[in-house]
């Protein structure tokens, strides 16, 4: 059969997860803390029919062999940790990190998350936590009687009860950074799991080592550029549309082999 | 038979083969550094048993067969785009980054890099990329790399990029944006006159343009053949099995 007509197929599969990549990017342009995907492609094998430098006579090699490359696949979905835009709130519990570092929550089951989501509010306990519910870690909890909680760039958190001026620490916010963040799986509602791609998390104060400092009254829009994208969608429709002319030429010529005998 | 028939056949089977390379070139129009690949042409020329040249025209056409010898490797590289990403790395100039994969030293121009668990920098599938004292290893922090590959992690020097310029003639492509050198083939240093560019990408040098001309010039080809090969085996043949051999 036609190698071309897998090949060009391989191709709009490709493009497919690339639109699909775009459409999940597109759909969370206003996901809080959302940092954009990018697929990554590579070529296939290729099928080697005559190995460069074979002999074309006596005394002369052809200078090139014939390889025959069968496709494209995908290598990688990786998320970009670029900074986004910082939007102001003016509300207290709305903190952005100003570079490297992720929150750290602890799930239902325990287990501790990572997100840079930092929307956060107060349960009825007075903790501090996500918009899920689940608690920022190390736990916080906001006594009450408080009338001003302020979150210093280093992580103290201070409540204000009415009767003071300076207020009391009730406790600090760490963050966690990661050698290779996109090593992190996304499991959804903003949150990622380390994986042994992304190494184990370190934890730091912020604005310390390398860890970004935090910012009060502020919210991290997402980093995806609308304009980026639709250039990006358009130029895997196009190729998408190439492929399916290869797909289409291919199936032509196997009609007109078809068609030879009568 | 007639050698008519034989020609068009061995045109047929040198389109499909233009086809299976122009496929792939498209199907790789979104791989970061890929260069398309092009077919070569040859002709044949069949001598009779007794070996004599063709003494016409007719039989010189007759006689001919066309080979696809050798798939190419076209030796231009693609635009340049900014992408923002700070392990995203453009080569401008001759030059490839020098990859320690599993089976030895290979090749690429695709510089979509990452960090692994342990800080090392390597490929999107794992393959370490060499820097001139072996693989890199970049602590967390700002990575500046500079135009002549230098990486910096907080103003600390943490190493510098290989940037090897073999001959493009003498890389073989492996599949995964990989390319090995030929035996015997060796890797000189780039010259000074090649510059890494931090948070950019090269696209695929590929041509929608190109690609689509040729597509619709091997289709054409191809069809001529055919009808080439159908007049033949059911006009003229056929005519000569049924009627002239009437009794």
């Amino acid at each position: 059969m036609q190698r071309a007509l897998w090949t060009a197929a391989s191709g709009m599969v490709a493009q497919q997860l690339n639109v699909d990549t775009i459409a999940n990017n597109l759909a969370n342009v206003n996901t809080t803390g959302f940092k954009r995907s990018r697929a990554r492609f590579q070529d296939l094998l290729y099928q080697t029919l005559r190995a460069p430098g074979a002999s074309s006579s006596q005394r002369s090699q052809y200078p090139a062999g014939v390889q025959l490359g069968l496709g494209t696949r995908a290598a990688a979905v990786e998320k970009l940790y670029s900074q986004g835009d910082f939007k102001k709130t003016d509300n207290s519990l709305d903190l952005v990190i100003q570079g490297d570092g992720f929150f750290k929550v602890t799930l239902p089951s325990g287990e501790t998350s990572y997100t840079r989501d930092g929307a956060f509010a107060l349960s009825r306990d007075g903790q501090i936590v996500n918009a899920e519910g689940y608690p920022l870690e190390p736990a916080i909890t906001i006594p009450q009687g408080t009338v001003k909680i302020e979150v210093g760039s280093d992580g103290t958190v201070t409540a204000i009860t009415g009767a003071q001026t300076s207020g009391t620490q009730v406790g600090s916010i760490e963050l966690a950074s990661f050698v290779n963040p996109s090593g992190l799986r996304a499991t959804g509602q903003n949150l990622l799991m380390p994986t042994d791609a992304s190494g184990d998390a370190t934890l730091g104060t912020p604005g310390q080592n390398g860890i970004g400092a935090l910012g009060q009254g502020f919210l991290e829009v997402s980093n995806v550029s609308v304009v980026n994208e639709l250039v990006e969608m358009i130029a895997a429709q196009r190729a998408y549309e190439l492929n399916s002319r290869a797909v289409k030429v291919s199936d032509d010529m196997l009609s007109q082999l078809n068609a030879l005998i009568r | 038979m007639d050698s008519v028939l034989y020609t068009a056949a061995s045109g047929m089977i040198a389109r499909q083969r233009d086809l299976d390379v122009i496929a792939n070139n498209l199907a790789n129009a979104s791989v970061s550094g890929y260069r398309p690949d092009g077919t070569f042409y040859e002709i044949w020329r069949r001598t009779e048993g007794n070996g004599r040249a063709a003494t016409s025209a007719r039989e010189t056409a007759a006689n001919t067969e066309v080979h696809v010898p050798a798939v190419y490797t076209l030796d231009k590289p693609g635009a340049i785009v900014a992408t923002g990403a700070p392990l995203d790395l453009a080569i401008e100039g001759d030059g490839w980054f020098v990859v320690q994969a599993k089976s030895g030293i290979r090749y690429t121009r695709g510089g979509a890099l990452r960090t692994a668990a342990d800080g090392t920098l390597v490929t999107p599938d794992g393959s370490p990329v060499l820097g001139d004292a072996g693989p890199i290893t970049i602590p967390r922090g700002q990575v500046v790399i500079g135009a002549d590959g230098r990486i910096e992690v907080d103003g600390a020097a943490v190493g510098t990029l290989r940037i090897a310029a073999p001959k493009g003639a003498d890389l073989l492509k492996e599949g995964a944006n990989l390319y090995r050198l030929l035996p015997g083939a060796g890797e000189q240093p780039a010259g000074t006159d090649v510059f890494i560019r931090q948070g950019s990408l090269e696209q695929p040098a590929v041509s929608p343009v190109e690609e689509l001309v040729k597509l619709v010039a091997a289709q054409r080809a191809f069809e001529q053949h055919a009808k080439t090969v159908s007049l033949i085996m059911n006009e003229i043949d056929l005519k000569a099995v049924n009627e002239i051999a009437q009794p």
